[in-house]
């Protein structure tokens, strides 16, 4: 068992099994070796954490992401943003309790919760006008009227102007 | 600088460094140095009014109603860029067009040149689609490919000119800041001797009736301005490179057009598919709802014909159904009302027709004595048997079915022979001489030999006795097309008339009292307020009509006719024909 205190101070037992899904987690355990001392996870409230866990407990056992598999991955490889049911139950949470589980993956290094998060924001982002973005994000529109029409003429890399 | 994912995971291991980072408001007061280091890193800054995030405890797991009410992912724009970027690279060119839309510092962030692998990524998803040419940056292919709009005044344009790499609407593709006509360039193209189709891309198209070939306008100045700027000895070496790059853009047009029309017809198909899903759900629903009798009653494509605004080329969602259920449930109702009499009620009736066929062939039962039965569309409507003939579907109605009915039958004509009689005497025009005595002694008035009466709707008006007057057409005539699409009469199509009413006629119905019976009954000596129609025939008296009669030849009839042919002699204002005209002549006389 590994015990992680969160940023809020609530210390969290955990598998060490489930808890290795975090590749930082993973790379400090084994840098550290076996010990009875916490990891502290400063960045990381335990409201977030509990959903962390929850997530790498449900996938516990499934292989994880290669280390090099980020730098190998061809851009051309199609990314879909199709979420898995259970998934996307999961994530059904509210709009800052997402940001904050994106953050956590981020910082605990889990690619397919990073992934799973990403897409679910993504998604939201879809098929949305300017303004229906700028709505979404509370976004204020900076352009004047003549530049908003001009900017929907000019594309090109913003150096090349 | 964009941080990678690993970095920020490193700097993470800094306790000072993870405090900092983690999503740190952008409009946070205590920014410390480090953070200040880190904003260049995010994500462009939102924002007026952004609220400030406040880490929650863990005793606030459960979501905040402010959050909930605000439902925005404001804090996105707050982001860490790689962050950020991870996103972006499961959008859609369109979705990073519009994103760039959004505001200037995401058009700085999304229109650099290092962003290009996002875009390249984003197109890289997108089917087939030709890569984007080396003279055009990622945004600007995206914005060519998908923002369908003119690329002059923003009209929506669903075509793209793959020659022109632009959207025009007809209107802006013939404008002369846009297009040169090649009519027109013969003047002032210094290469004459050259086709210029050779070498610039050209759309033919159609203008009042004549066909232009329009070079773009852009292409064709710049090629004037290269061209004056070449020497004259390496004219040919740049023709030869405007050809072969004419060519290599013709080809990628050529593609684009290619997977144009192949996603044109795939999201065709794909509609199709969509639009059978959606009409497949909902037939699955009307099943359901238990109304397939109603879908086979009028047919498949004829249903698809008249309801096609509901078959959407999009999934059928639970809520979608709940939208369109009421409306569609009332006009598949209309429809199994239709159904209903054709395939059951009709059936019903016909066996009631049967029956009461034999029925009236049979001797009446003792007591029930009646000079008039009913039609058989008038038994149809009576309590007991309209509820056999209308009960529900599942019942299985057979000629015993109704025995019970016909047991009621006498006193359930009686009833209607009641009311009949009644909306009858309501529309009766007495004499003058009577008042409203005829109406005050009943059903007894009609029995006097002076109930003859001159019926009256639109053309049609005769001279008819009781109880025959009630027999008369215009009680059971329709308005026409409107009762037989009237439901509740549509079923009595099949029995040729519609039931009895005094009120349902298309013309006014006036009935009056013809006073020459009173005539009549006056010259046979008896008194026409008290005298029945026994009682004449009782008499049994003979009469000879004083206007037909001539010397030496009487014209002699019996007090019925007398009545009818009095009617017959008397003109449109029914003068009172003289006793003189009528003389009494006794039978014994005769």
């Amino acid at each position: 068992m590994v015990l992680l205190v969160t940023s809020d101070n609530v210390q969290f037992q955990v598998d060490k099994e489930v808890v290795e899904r975090s590749v930082l987690i993973k790379n400090m355990l084994e840098d550290v070796g076996e010990s009875d001392q916490s990891i502290p996870l400063a960045n990381v409230s335990s409201s977030v954490l509990k959903k962390v866990i929850e997530y790498c407990e449900h996938h516990r056992g499934e292989p994880l992401p290669s280390a090099d598999a980020d730098q190998n991955q061809d851009e051309t490889r199609k990314r879909t943003t199709d979420i898995s049911e259970w998934d996307q139950k999961f994530i059904t949470v509210d709009q800052e309790m997402l940001f904050e589980i994106i953050l956590a993956a981020n910082y605990l290094d889990i690619k397919s919760l990073l992934d799973v998060g990403c897409k679910t924001v993504a998604n939201m982002i879809k098929g949305k006008t300017p303004e229906e973005i700028r709505r979404l994000f509370n976004i204020v529109n900076d352009f004047t009227p003549e530049e908003e029409a001009q900017i929907k003429k000019e594309n090109e890399w913003a150096e090349d102007r | 600088m964009v941080k990678t994912r690993s970095a920020s995971r490193l700097a993470g291991n800094d306790p000072s460094i993870m405090d900092s980072k983690v999503a740190a408001p952008a409009a946070s007061g205590d920014h410390s140095d480090k953070e200040d280091s880190d904003s260049a890193n995010r994500a462009p800054s939102r924002i007026k009014g952004a609220r400030k995030r406040s880490r929650k405890n863990a005793d606030d797991a459960k979501p905040s109603k402010k959050s909930k009410r605000r439902g925005r992912l404001d804090l996105m724009p707050t982001m860490n860029l790689d962050i950020l970027f991870h996103i972006l690279i499961f959008l859609h060119p369109m979705d990073l067009v519009n994103l760039s839309r959004t505001s200037k510092d995401f058009r700085n962030l999304l229109l650099q040149r290092s962003s290009a692998a996002t875009w390249k990524v984003a197109r890289l998803q997108v089917d087939s689609l030709p890569d984007c040419p080396p003279d055009m940056s990622e945004p600007q292919y995206a914005n060519l490919v998908f923002y369908p709009h003119c690329h002059d005044c923003d009209k929506v344009v669903r075509s793209i000119l793959w020659q022109f790499r632009v959207r025009y609407c007809s209107k802006c593709l013939f404008s002369k800041s846009n297009t040169v006509d090649n009519s027109d360039t013969l003047r002032c193209v210094p290469w004459k001797r050259f086709r210029l189709t050779f070498y610039l891309p050209s759309v033919t198209s159609r203008e009042q009736g004549y066909y232009k070939q329009l070079f773009h306008k852009k292409a064709y100045d710049e090629m004037l301005v290269e061209h004056s700027k070449t020497p004259q000895d390496e004219i040919a070496a740049f023709l030869d490179k405007k050809r072969k790059h004419f060519e290599e853009f013709m080809e990628h047009a050529k593609q684009c057009e290619q997977w144009s029309q192949s996603v044109a017809s795939s999201r065709k198909h794909e509609l199709e598919k969509l639009k059978r899903d959606c009409k497949d759900a909902i037939i699955t629903r009307i099943t359901e709802a238990g109304y397939k009798p109603e879908l086979d009653f009028v047919g498949i494509s004829r249903f698809e014909r008249e309801e096609k605004a509901l078959f959407k080329p999009k999934a059928l969602t639970t809520q979608a159904w709940n939208r369109m259920r009421p409306n569609l449930i009332l006009r598949l109702d209309a429809i199994r009302v239709r159904r209903l009499d054709p395939q059951v009620y009709s059936p019903r009736r016909s066996i009631l027709m049967g029956k009461y066929k034999k029925y009236l062939q049979k001797t009446p039962p003792s007591g029930a004595v009646f000079d008039l039965m009913p039609h058989i569309a008038d038994v149809a409507e009576f309590g007991p048997f309209r509820d056999l003939i209308m009960s529900p579907e599942s019942t299985i109605i057979t000629e015993a079915s109704f025995c019970s009915a016909f047991q009621q039958l006498p006193d359930l004509v009686s009833s209607w022979r009641a009311k009949i009689d009644c909306e009858f005497m309501d529309l009766v025009r007495f004499l003058e001489n009577y008042g409203d005595s005829g109406k005050q002694s009943g059903s007894d008035f009609v029995q006097l030999a002076t109930s003859a009466f001159v019926m009256r709707s639109g053309n049609d008006h005769r001279l008819l006795m009781y109880p025959e007057a009630l027999l008369w057409p215009g009680f059971f005539c329709s308005r026409g097309r409107a009762d037989w699409m009237d439901d509740s009469l549509r079923g009595v199509k099949q029995f040729g008339c519609l039931p009895w009413s005094a009120s349902r006629s298309h013309y006014p119905i006036t009935i009056s009292m013809f006073e020459g019976a009173v005539a009549v009954v006056r010259a046979s000596g008896l008194d026409p307020k008290t005298a029945y129609r026994q009682d004449m025939d009782r008499l049994d008296a003979r009469f000879a009509c004083g206007k037909c009669s001539s010397p030496g030849r009487k014209v002699v009839m019996k007090w019925e006719m007398a009545v009818n042919h009095c009617r017959a002699i008397c003109d449109s204002t029914h003068s009172v024909t003289d006793d003189a005209q009528l003389p009494h002549a006794p039978r014994s006389a005769t």
